[in-house]
């Protein structure tokens, strides 16, 4: 399937651009794009439910306006991003109604027909739903029903506008497994997708439109750039590798309210200053933070938020250079933190960093939790310093460093 | 099967309201009676006794000539100002929708009117059938444009124009009558209100095809009008020729309540009302739905008039009073008790 200089143009307002798209058999196409880029008009364009005013569609190379109405259902299915049914009818119902393009005016369902129907519910899981009354499902249901009904009508293609829109996280991925599964079976799918996050770790291929034209093609990984984002969707954005899927992964960065409020200096690790640097980033303070141990996942976030800091070699001790840089930091910020992380000896230095601290504030440990590890030295040079700056939680943190502006 | 039997309950309803349709009356008929009148109109019983006797001649006429007709005319009127609602509601996706509330009924109204006033119909007796259809069809695809025009989702356009080209249209139909020289008080009441008083088979002969052509058609379209209700969208996807359809049904609603108009006048709240009392007991899957509400409309509308007749007799209340009369409370109750059933 594919399509050339594709335009819509209604009430003189231009949707789409000059469009080329191609999609071929066993390939996820993803379209991807702010809202308003014209997503759901291409699919529409695709599908002949409206007319370009330039360009043509063309199906197995030929033109879909040679194609009857019903042709054209038998090879092409369309999943709205939206479902009106408030209906009094069954789940089966409307999933009878698939099949329309496969049977003439009197016919009822074959032995042929039904089999489809039962593969279809049990590969999507709708095997106990056959009597449910679709006025009672929810969004997210509804959008399933409508995904297996499109499935029903057993076609090459499938084009899917925002298929997991009203879809919690877990229901989502199983809808993509089974579009990945439907992928490998030899169906060509073109899908506008709003979670790049999801766009990029089943696509094969990404296009990119913004105010109607493609402005990027090709793999996740090149369309999913940091440069792109900020071009085409007006956000800052941490483009990096998934751990777990191997995919491209994007986070997006929170626009700090610059040169305002004062400054403070965290010291932390092992996840204890997480909470705290998002309460204090949203409040508004400049942040610096160290001596951290990279790979740490409170030095990850610092290091994403572009936040200033030192750090030193996983594992390794706190050296004298990466001391010194730290104790720099230090001394521009109002107050300092100390977080509750666990001290132990290759980060015992951060206790001397904060006893040379001129406004320490010390966070309470949660209960249970071990904050000594290593000599009986290292628990007395901290009693030391509770006993002279004050022990709050995060929160009283938070309104300690109000009050005291 | 809930659908099963409801089909079987209507048709023993039928066939109960058709026979006392014949036996009640201000000449009180036997079954016998009945039973002795055809045999004897069909020449299957040619006893000289029989046919000489007075009661029976009487017999032969009131039910051949009077109730027979009648008869006919509620149940045609009844099953076709039904089917047209619901298929109406179905494709408008709309509740509200029906030949009545939209005008269809009122332009069928003004188009016999004007045979009867430009003197057509003394001329040649399928003009008033002509003239209806003709009146129903432009006021049918006026409204269907606007409908176009108001793109969609606003479902209340659609509504709105119906009832503003339904008053225009009936405001016509008053004017004709009133300024015609044959005006005449009985004319104006059945044009305005509907009624099935004096009913002759020629109104039959000249509706009965129309009607079945037309269910025909409805019930062949069973399937389309239920992908319909996913939105036209959706429905283009699934290989819908939306335009296709869209005229054949809506020219076929039009014609078949013209039909209606030609056997019983505009009687009202049938179109309306049958179909969705039956859609709130077996859903939108029009395959149901479309016989339910055939016999339902045929049903009711012959009970309406066996009311109206015998109720305060030899007084007659005219069948579209009664319609009405049981139609608006009714309504009101399904729509308050059912609101989030009553939905299409």
């Amino acid at each position: 399937m594919s399509a050339s200089k594709l335009s819509y143009t209604i009430n003189g307002r231009t949707i789409v651009r000059d469009l080329d798209i191609s999609l071929h058999t066993g390939e996820l196409v993803g379209l991807i794009g702010p809202n308003g880029a014209g997503k759901s008009t291409v699919l529409k364009l695709l599908l002949g439910l409206i007319k370009p005013s330039t360009g043509t569609v063309l199906y197995e190379q030929k033109p879909l306006t040679i194609l009857s109405d019903k042709q054209r259902a038998q090879s092409l299915a369309w999943c709205a991003q939206e479902h009106n049914l408030s209906l009094t009818c069954t789940v089966d119902q409307i999933l009878e109604m698939g099949r329309y393009p496969h049977l003439g005016r009197w016919d009822s369902l074959t032995m042929h027909d039904k089999q489809i129907l039962r593969q279809v519910k049990s590969f999507v899981g709708l095997d106990d739903w056959t009597n449910a009354d679709v006025s009672t499902l929810s969004a997210g249901e509804r959008q399933i029903l409508m995904f297996a009904r499109a499935l029903v009508q057993d076609t090459q293609c499938l084009l899917l506008d925002e298929p997991s829109s009203n879809l919690d996280m877990g229901t989502e991925h199983k809808l993509f497994a089974m579009i990945t599964e439907l992928r490998r079976e030899g169906k060509g799918i073109v899908a506008a997708i709003h979670n790049l996050n999801t766009a990029a770790e089943y696509c094969d291929r990404l296009i990119l439109m913004y105010q109607g034209s493609l402005v990027a093609e090709g793999t996740p990984a090149k369309v999913l750039s940091e440069e792109n984002l900020r071009r085409y969707y007006g956000i800052e954005v941490k483009v990096q590798l998934n751990q777990v899927t191997g995919s491209t992964s994007i986070v997006h960065i929170p626009k700090h309210v610059k040169n305002q409020g004062k400054r403070v200096h965290l010291i932390g690790g092992a996840g204890s200053a997480l909470a705290l640097t998002r309460l204090l980033v949203q409040a508004g303070y400049q942040l610096s933070a160290g001596v951290a141990h990279e790979y740490d996942s409170d030095a990850q976030l610092w290091h994403n938020l572009q936040i200033e800091m030192v750090k030193v070699a996983a594992f390794s001790h706190i050296d004298d250079s990466s001391f010194a840089q730290a104790h720099t930091l230090m001394a521009q910020a109002d107050w300092v933190v100390l977080c509750a992380f666990p001290i132990g000896p290759s980060n015992r230095r951060n206790l001397v960093l904060a006893a040379q601290a001129r406004r320490l504030l010390i966070v309470e440990e949660e209960p249970g939790f071990e904050r000594f590890f290593g000599d009986q030295a290292i628990k007395n040079q901290f009693d030391t310093l509770a006993h002279k700056s004050p022990v709050l939680t995060k929160n009283a943190v938070l309104a300690h460093l109000a009050q005291n502006d | 099967m809930r659908f099963r039997l409801l089909l079987s309950l209507l048709i023993i309803i039928l066939i109960g309201l058709s026979i006392a349709s014949l036996v009640l009356g201000t000449f009180p008929l036997s079954p016998t009676d009945i039973v002795n009148a055809f045999l004897v109109q069909t020449g299957l019983n040619d006893s000289t006794w029989l046919q000489n006797n007075d009661h029976i001649k009487n017999a032969v006429a009131i039910i051949f000539y009077i109730r027979l007709p009648r008869l006919f005319a509620a149940l045609g009127a009844g099953w076709a100002l039904a089917l047209a609602g619901t298929v109406m509601q179905g494709l408008l996706r709309n509740p509200l929708a029906g030949p009545e509330i939209l005008g269809v009924s009122a332009g069928a109204s003004l188009g016999a009117v004007l045979a009867i006033a430009l003197g057509m119909s003394a001329v040649w007796e399928g003009s008033l059938a002509s003239m209806a259809v003709i009146g129903s069809l432009v006021t049918g695809f006026a409204i269907f444009s606007v409908g176009a025009k108001a793109q969609r989702g606003s479902l209340y356009t659609i509504i709105l124009a119906g009832m503003a080209i339904s008053s225009l249209v009936n405001g016509a139909v008053s004017a004709v009558l009133l300024f015609s020289k044959e005006y005449e008080v009985n004319q104006f009441v059945f044009w305005t209100m509907g009624g099935l008083e004096g009913r002759q088979w020629f109104h039959i002969v000249w509706a009965f095809p129309l009607i079945a052509l037309s269910s025909l058609v409805f019930f062949a379209s069973a399937k389309t009008l239920n992908l319909l209700l996913l939105g036209e969208d959706q429905a283009h996807a699934s290989g819908l020729s939306i335009a296709t359809n869209k005229l054949v049904l809506l020219s076929t609603t039009a014609i078949c309540t013209a039909m209606a108009i030609v056997l019983a006048g505009p009687i009202g709240f049938i179109g309306l009302l049958v179909p969705h009392f039956f859609r709130m007991i077996v859903g939108s899957d029009h395959k149901k739905l479309l016989p339910l509400t055939a016999l339902g409309g045929a049903a009711f509308l012959t009970f309406a008039d066996l009311i109206g007749r015998t109720l305060f007799s030899p007084l007659e209340i005219k069948a579209g009073i009664i319609t009405a009369m049981i139609g608006s409370p009714f309504f009101l109750i399904l729509v308050f008790k059912n609101r989030a059933r009553s939905g299409l």
